[in-house]
């Protein structure tokens, strides 16, 4: 879907992006992540040519970028950045009708459209009729991402689009996204920063570091790694726990459920009623966060009206450990 | 909440200089001395009601303190006493002139000061009052409502001041207009071409230099000094091309103080524009490009409405500071308002000089009030200043 090749960007003596080649696959989320000044916005801004590469091409659907005039490329592809941009002499409404406005649409569409997108991030109609100055980070944001989806395009460019806000909102933005990624399967293309912001977001992680990537894989590869070095030093030592936070306690329910051991294993009652109780759509690093804060080794699972579903035990949580020696 | 301390000095000081300095003039005629009025001699009972306002403010600017709510009582008294004061000393003038139509009764420090000090208990009181209150609406409007009704009652024609205008209405009227077309006629020009050159400033950096040091040059030379210094190529160019020689471009007159003001009003509108348009949030305008626009759709859709507010108000300061600089016209022979001003100073009539320099407040602060409520109206108020 997006491909780089051989890209090269330079700013005078440095080299922001240093010979980088990626291929992000349809309806892929793909987070870059890096330390500040990796190159990682310049890449990203590279394939809607608010960058113009000093060498290599990116293409898109095959097609190079550069063949297609920078205003049509920019109007397929929804564009979100930290500052959020959003016009503060637009009301909200207007800002989400900026690119259908732009394609040309009928009024009647674009104004379906915009009360579809405000829907989509969680905003009544009502919404739009509000000033962006009246908004807080978090809605801002939804407004963000609900003006980069308003013409439907097949691609997303977000530049660290949750860094501005508090982390309690970012997480609840971040799982928001997922939930709509989820249904429109967008190929998206993610700047961060931030390691758990990555795990919990990406298909697949692009680590860079001056200009060049170093390791581009899924989540759950970066884990099996044992490579010392950079990568292993920027993702940091609870890798391993935060990445317990892709899987959810259901997950790990549903698929004990399946096998006969695991069944046998798990006595209906095992437990007091005064076992802490974790919920079932939490994910495991929660699960064993509660663990360690209650020094427990199995918790109750429940639903969302407080009824045991199940248990879960530590072993379920890290899989099966190899002794000391 | 606190003593309102603003509004507690004005009102005391205007109480105190208003019983203590003359409070009208009554002259013989319009040059001679005159004999000094106290307030009680001058108002008579009416006294009672400037006094009585200027306590009342003083005492609620204190009470406040206690019960804010109070604020609107100190600006509808206060407003009332301002308001009052012009009908009350009309009457009296009135009285005082008595048969003579050649005698002066003007206004004395003494009023003047209560009026300032009301002013200023006016004011005070009524910022904190929400815009749309009806108490600030009433306050407000009571004077100019009042020194209406007493204009259209005849109860003002006694008044120095007013048998000035009246004696000389029609000249009044010719440079009243003449002062307006020269300060407002500059200010448009300028903003003809300070706003492009404002724009060519910040889409061209090299000729950034350049420009400020032309525009900010005119700024630097005093004003009377540029109009001394341009009588020479003023009627240099007034002879050498006879069709501005014709249009009245000479050394004199009103060419040199229209191109004066011209270029007094280039700094604020050409400067204004270009922080304006740098001062532009760059996430807007690289949210801008990233969607799409092309150059001139982000500078149309997105950077010129952001930084209108701040244009327009570049060029509500150039028309304000043109209606008060325009009174230079008249040192050389352009007109205006200043005439009156210069030929009160050189005939020793202070009303004719009073006549000259209320005008020309009254001009620049309605052109201020004026271009302020339109310009808000044309900024999208998603980025309209609150409260204001």
């Amino acid at each position: 879907m997006i491909k780089f090749r051989g890209i090269v960007k330079s700013y005078g003596s440095t080299r922001a992006v240093d010979g980088v080649d990626l291929e992000i696959g349809a309806g892929e989320l793909c987070v870059l992540i890096g330390p500040s000044g990796c190159g990682k916005s310049t890449l990203l801004r590279t394939v809607n040519r608010m960058v113009e590469p000093d060498e290599g091409e990116v293409r898109v659907d095959g097609r190079p970028v550069r063949e297609r005039p920078a205003e049509d490329l920019r109007r397929t592809m929804g564009y979100v950045i930290q500052s959020v941009g959003l016009f503060p002499h637009m009301t909200v409404g207007e800002n989400v009708a900026v690119v259908p406005r732009l394609l040309g649409m009928e009024r009647s569409a674009i104004a379906k459209r915009s009360a579809a997108m405000l829907d989509l991030v969680g905003l009544s109609p009502a919404w739009s009729r509000r000033w962006p100055r009246e908004l807080s980070g978090g809605e801002a944001q939804r407004v963000g991402v609900a003006r980069a989806l308003a013409a439907d395009p097949p691609i997303l460019l977000m530049d660290e689009p949750f860094g501005s806000v508090d982390p309690l909102t970012r997480v609840r933005l971040q799982r928001e996204f997922l939930a709509i990624q989820r249904r429109l399967h967008k190929t998206v293309l993610f700047v961060t920063h931030d390691v758990e912001e990555a795990i919990r977001m990406a298909d697949r992680i692009a680590v860079m570091r001056s200009g060049r990537i170093l390791r581009y894989a899924t989540p759950e590869e970066f884990v099996a790694s044992d490579a010392e070095g950079f990568v292993t030093e920027f993702l940091g030592l609870e890798y391993g726990v935060e990445i317990l936070s892709r899987r959810s306690v259901r997950e790990v329910l549903e698929s004990a459920e399946g096998t006969e051991d695991a069944r046998a294993s798990r006595p209906d009652q095992p437990l007091d009623s005064s076992a802490p109780a974790v919920r079932v759509d939490s994910n495991l690093k929660e699960a064993l966060g509660l663990m360690a804060a209650r020094r427990v080794e199995c918790l109750a699972v429940t639903d969302d009206r407080g009824r045991r579903v199940g248990t879960l035990r530590l072993e379920d949580v890290l899989g099966t450990w190899r002794a000391c020696p | 909440m606190t003593i309102d301390w603003i509004a507690l000095a004005g009102a005391a000081a205007g109480f105190f200089f208003s019983a203590a300095l003359p409070f009208l003039t009554l002259r013989p005629n319009r040059i001679l001395e005159g004999a000094p009025l106290g307030i009680l001699e001058a108002l008579g009972p009416g006294a009672v009601l400037i006094l009585g306002a200027l306590t009342a403010a003083a005492a609620l600017s204190v009470l406040r303190e206690r019960r804010p709510a109070l604020d609107t009582a100190g600006s509808l008294v206060s407003g009332a006493g301002l308001a009052s004061l012009l009908p009350l000393a009309g009457a009296a003038a009135d009285r005082l002139a008595g048969t003579s139509s050649i005698a002066r009764v003007s206004a004395g420090p003494g009023l003047w000061l209560a009026a300032a000090g009301l002013g200023i208990a006016l004011f005070s009181f009524t910022r904190r009052l929400p815009s749309n209150s009806p108490g600030r609406l009433i306050s407000t409007l009571l004077v100019p409502a009042a020194a209406l009704a007493a204009a259209l009652a005849g109860t003002l024609d006694s008044l120095s001041l007013v048998r000035e205008l009246v004696s000389r209405r029609d000249s009044y009227l010719a440079e009243l207009s003449r002062h307006l077309a020269l300060a407002a006629g500059s200010a448009a020009l300028g903003s003809g071409i300070g706003v492009p050159l404002g724009l060519a400033m910040h889409s061209r950096p090299r000729w950034r230099g350049a420009i400020s040091v032309i525009v900010s040059a005119a700024q630097v030379v005093p004003t009377l000094s540029l109009l001394g210094l341009l009588i020479v190529p003023m009627a240099a160019l007034g002879s050498a091309v006879p069709f501005l020689g014709r249009l009245g471009v000479r050394g004199v007159g009103w060419a040199p103080a229209f191109l004066v003001l011209f270029l007094y009003a280039l700094l604020p509108i050409a400067g204004n524009t270009f922080s304006a348009l740098g001062a532009v949030e760059p996430g807007a305008l690289d949210a801008a490009r990233g969607m799409g626009m092309s150059r001139s759709q982000a500078f149309r859709r997105v950077q010129a409405p952001l930084a209108l507010p701040v244009i327009l108000a570049g060029i509500r300061t150039a028309f304000t500071a043109n209606m008060g600089n325009a009174v230079l016209a008249a040192l050389v022979g352009g007109g205006g308002l200043g005439t009156l001003v210069f030929l009160g100073l050189a005939q020793a009539a202070p009303d004719l000089i009073l006549l000259g320099a209320l005008s020309v407040s009254g001009l620049a602060l309605a052109a201020d009030r004026v271009l302020a409520l339109a310009f808000r109206l044309a900024v999208s108020r998603g980025i309209r200043p609150e409260g204001s």
